[in-house]
């Protein structure tokens, strides 16, 4: 077939390749929307685990002064 | 030299014990106790930030089976599209991008994978191969 020549679709088909690409679109954007909500729970959970991060370096600076505290009283 | 009375044999016992006992002076004392009850507290909260995380995940997974669903529509929806329309080499012109290279710094290694993707491969090389001799 020559590729750069016209195409054309049958009339009686032509409705419902409209109707399936209007569907296609609306599935397409629904798809879009779940994505973004993914993304964003994505970031949610990339934010609590900084937060997770931080507050275990706390514990562990915490601890770390006690344990200087008590097993090296002459360094405090 | 000065003698200790002792009322009873375990008050006697204590005082031995006492005697023998070492004592560590702490600086701050005050400051090693709030540290100490902070750091419990700070624990708990990182055992419900676990929760929360867990959530998320529940959450994001859900949402994950629910994009692989309308994918599968989508291809679906496709397929039945393509029937309607002619066989021709038409194609939708390439997106334009900016030119991008992957740099990898480890080799790729051989993955075992599973007969589904093996499968889905296949269809992939199928459909490219037949873009290719429109």
């Amino acid at each position: 077939m020559d590729k750069h020549g016209a195409v054309f679709v049958r009339i009686d088909d032509y409705k419902d390749v409209i109707e399936i690409m209007s569907l296609v679109r609306n599935k397409l954007e629904e798809a879009k929307h779940t994505i973004n909500e993914i993304n964003v729970l994505k970031n949610k959970e990339d934010g609590e685990i900084d937060l997770w991060t931080n507050e275990l370096e706390d514990v562990e600076r915490k601890l770390e002064y006690v344990d200087k505290t008590l097993f090296e009283p002459e360094n405090v | 030299m000065s003698i200790k009375l002792y009322s009873n044999q375990k008050t006697y016992k204590m005082a031995k014990k006492e005697e023998s006992l070492f004592y560590v002076n702490l600086e701050e004392p005050v400051e090693i106790r709030r540290n100490i009850l902070e750091s419990s507290k700070e624990i708990v909260q990182l055992l419900q930030r676990y929760e929360k995380i867990r959530n998320i995940r529940v959450k994001k997974s859900s949402k994950i089976t629910d994009l692989k669903k309308q994918t599968k529509e989508i291809a679906i929806m496709v397929a039945k599209l393509k029937q309607y329309l002619p066989k021709s080499g038409l194609r939708a012109p390439p997106a334009e991008k900016g030119e991008t290279k992957v740099i990898r710094n480890n080799p790729v290694k051989k993955i075992d994978r599973p007969p589904k993707i093996n499968k889905l491969e296949a269809e992939l090389k199928a459909i490219e191969d037949k873009l290719n001799r429109l």
